[in-house]
């Protein structure tokens, strides 16, 4: 060891990264507890199971039967949006722009004939226990390989075709 | 570890540590703001507070290891941050979440833990605590050794990570007294990674010839373990003197096994008065330093890594400081070929004070010197078998103003053969068989 260290005391006295420690736990409980926003009552009770970009797994999914809701399952991919009330048209065709070709995508609205759908596919109920709001992903052979509920979906296109594309 | 160890306190630089505060805040901002942009800033959360857990947890552990704070202190949780979010990064490129992605700090399974975030904020606030209550511990014993006049304590593991080391200057060694009460007539000194223990037999050849001894446990070492913080042949030698002096120690033998000879010579050089006669056990001249180093370094992967001074032996010794009262215990049952005392003291002693003894023998040995040019009687010990410092690095040509007497034995003649290294020591050199005569 050169003698540059010898006798020589820390340049820190043994305060500080007590004192730091205080500073940084108290600023780190208020972003935490306070900056970072609290689930809203369309998010999903459980944060852990909102938009976890997390495929189901084959053998753990609920198949469709061929004709659900109305709707036809199994030709191609579809994204299934659920929603209380109609969304805007140019949101929508954003988010259909975004998606990877022949995936067919359905909005299933609150109080309509395919409501049921939510159900069907397993939508998780959210905080205020109405309707959800979000959307599920069938794949070719009617497996539904992802739910979650999003209250903001309309700004997530691009989130939406990562699932799409890997369901493909 | 080698450069922190020569800029032990480079990582706490208050400098260094603003800098790194700085960037880490703004980077974390800049992280956060993105995370929200998408609506996910609980997904911020607990990737951040995982990566404060693990940095933590980390950072004490290679404190506690290596006895030194790591680099990049806060540097660390923006990198870990960084890695935990990896998955999101891939995810914006196209690739979803799977169960293998739990290898980036438990990416997927981290959100499912019971109670969320708040549960991550208090795990990640106990192990940053965990980790700001010993590096206060590590500065404050620093603190106090550099107090005392110290060079800092710094690779020295164990319990020397929270506790200052003992002052050499005021703490004497710990020995033990055998034999006569008069003041001591016979210093036994031990080898590397020994101690005291290792001459008991002969010491108690020697109390039952009414021999005054006394038996120290080199500073570093045995039970001197936490005294000093520096182990330098002339740190030795000051420790002995004092001791000597506690003792009235009048012109003594000076019988010394292995690395102890060094220490032995070191002293006859400097308090010529107090030494009457050496005699060197097993002494490692180590002529040529390089063959010297292949020769240990030959006995496995962590003498090789010792002797070369690499980061590995040192972590290696320092993970073996954590464990060492499990291998006090464990070590006698496994070498049934050594006493208990001898096999349990074996891991009595720190990195720092085993690399300095090492450095005496292989950077400016002095045995050499003393050997070919004595300045008081001296009698040189070897065995036929000793692979560790072998007979034949005793030039008989070189030294011929020492006796040099052959046993039969290995390197620990003082445990094998304690009846004739009593008796070399008490002048009766006739009992002795000499395997050159």
């Amino acid at each position: 060891m050169p003698d540059s260290t010898a006798q020589a005391a820390p340049p820190l006295p043994p305060w500080v990264p007590v004192a730091a420690w205080l500073a940084g736990a108290a600023l780190l409980a208020y972003v935490v507890l306070a900056v970072v926003p609290a689930p809203g009552p369309l998010d999903d009770p459980d944060q852990a199971d909102q938009r976890t970009g997390f495929l189901i797994p084959r053998e753990d999914a609920r198949r469709l039967p061929p004709i659900s809701g109305g709707l036809r399952f199994g030709a191609r991919p579809t994204l299934l949006l659920f929603d209380r009330r109609t969304p805007g048209r140019r949101p929508l065709q954003k988010i259909i722009s975004e998606l990877p070709r022949g995936t067919t995508m359905t909005l299933v609205l609150a109080g309509t004939k395919r409501a049921g759908l939510a159900r069907l596919v397993g939508m998780p109920r959210p905080r205020d226990g109405g309707y959800p709001v979000g959307y599920a992903i069938v794949d070719r052979e009617r497996l539904v390989r992802y739910v979650t509920l999003d209250p903001t979906y309309l700004e997530h296109g691009l989130e939406i075709a990562t699932v799409v594309e890997a369901v493909e | 570890m080698r450069e922190s160890a020569s800029r032990p306190y480079a990582p706490l630089g208050v400098r260094t540590l603003c800098v790194h505060a700085v960037v880490l805040v703004a980077a974390e901002i800049v992280l956060f703001r993105s995370y929200r942009i998408h609506e996910a800033g609980f997904h911020w959360a607990t990737h951040f507070l995982v990566a404060l857990a693990a940095a933590a947890l980390v950072q004490a552990a290679w404190l506690l290891v290596t006895s030194t704070p790591a680099r990049g202190q806060l540097a660390a949780i923006l990198a870990l941050h960084l890695y935990a979010m990896a998955p999101d990064l891939l995810f914006q490129l196209g690739v979803p979440h799977e169960r293998w992605m739990d290898l980036f700090l438990a990416h997927v399974s981290a959100h499912a833990i019971p109670g969320g975030d708040e549960t991550w904020l208090v795990i990640a606030l106990a192990a940053s605590g965990l980790y700001a209550a010993l590096l206060a511990a590590w500065l404050s014993a620093r603190r106090r050794e550099a107090r005392a006049g110290m060079a800092p304590g710094i690779g020295i593991g164990g319990i020397a990570v929270v506790s200052p080391q003992a002052d050499p200057a005021t703490t004497e060694l710990a020995h033990v007294h055998a034999g006569s009460p008069r003041p001591p007539d016979v210093l036994l000194l031990h080898g590397l990674g020994g101690s005291s223990a290792v001459w008991r037999p002969v010491a108690d050849e020697l109390a039952a010839v009414e021999k005054s001894v006394i038996v120290p446990d080199l500073l570093g070492f045995g039970a001197s373990r936490r005294i000093g913080t520096r182990f330098g042949l002339d740190d030795q030698v000051r420790a002995l003197e004092r001791l000597l002096e506690g003792h009235d120690a009048a012109p003594l033998v000076v019988a010394a096994h292995s690395w102890g000879c060094a220490v032995a010579v070191a002293l006859a050089a400097r308090t010529p008065a107090r030494v009457e006669q050496l005699v060197l056990v097993s002494p490692p001249v180590f002529l040529d330093p390089q063959v010297a180093r292949a020769r240990i370094a030959a006995r496995g992967w962590l003498a090789r890594q010792t002797v070369e001074e690499r980061p590995a032996a040192d972590f290696a010794c320092g993970l073996m400081c954590l464990a060492r009262g499990l291998l006090v215990r464990a070590l006698p049952r496994l070498s049934r070929d050594l006493p208990a005392e001898v096999a349990a003291d074996s891991v009595q002693h720190s990195w720092p004070a085993y690399r300095d003894a090492l450095r005496s023998l292989l950077v400016d040995n002095p045995l050499d010197d003393a050997l070919a040019s004595p300045r008081r009687p001296t009698m040189v010990v070897v065995s036929d078998a000793d692979t560790t410092a072998p007979a034949t690095d005793v030039n008989v040509q070189r030294y011929q103003r020492v006796r040099i007497v052959e046993l039969q034995g290995n390197h620990l003649l003082p445990l094998s053969r304690a009846t004739e290294i009593a008796a070399l020591i008490v002048g009766e050199a006739g009992r002795v068989t000499d395997n050159r005569a």
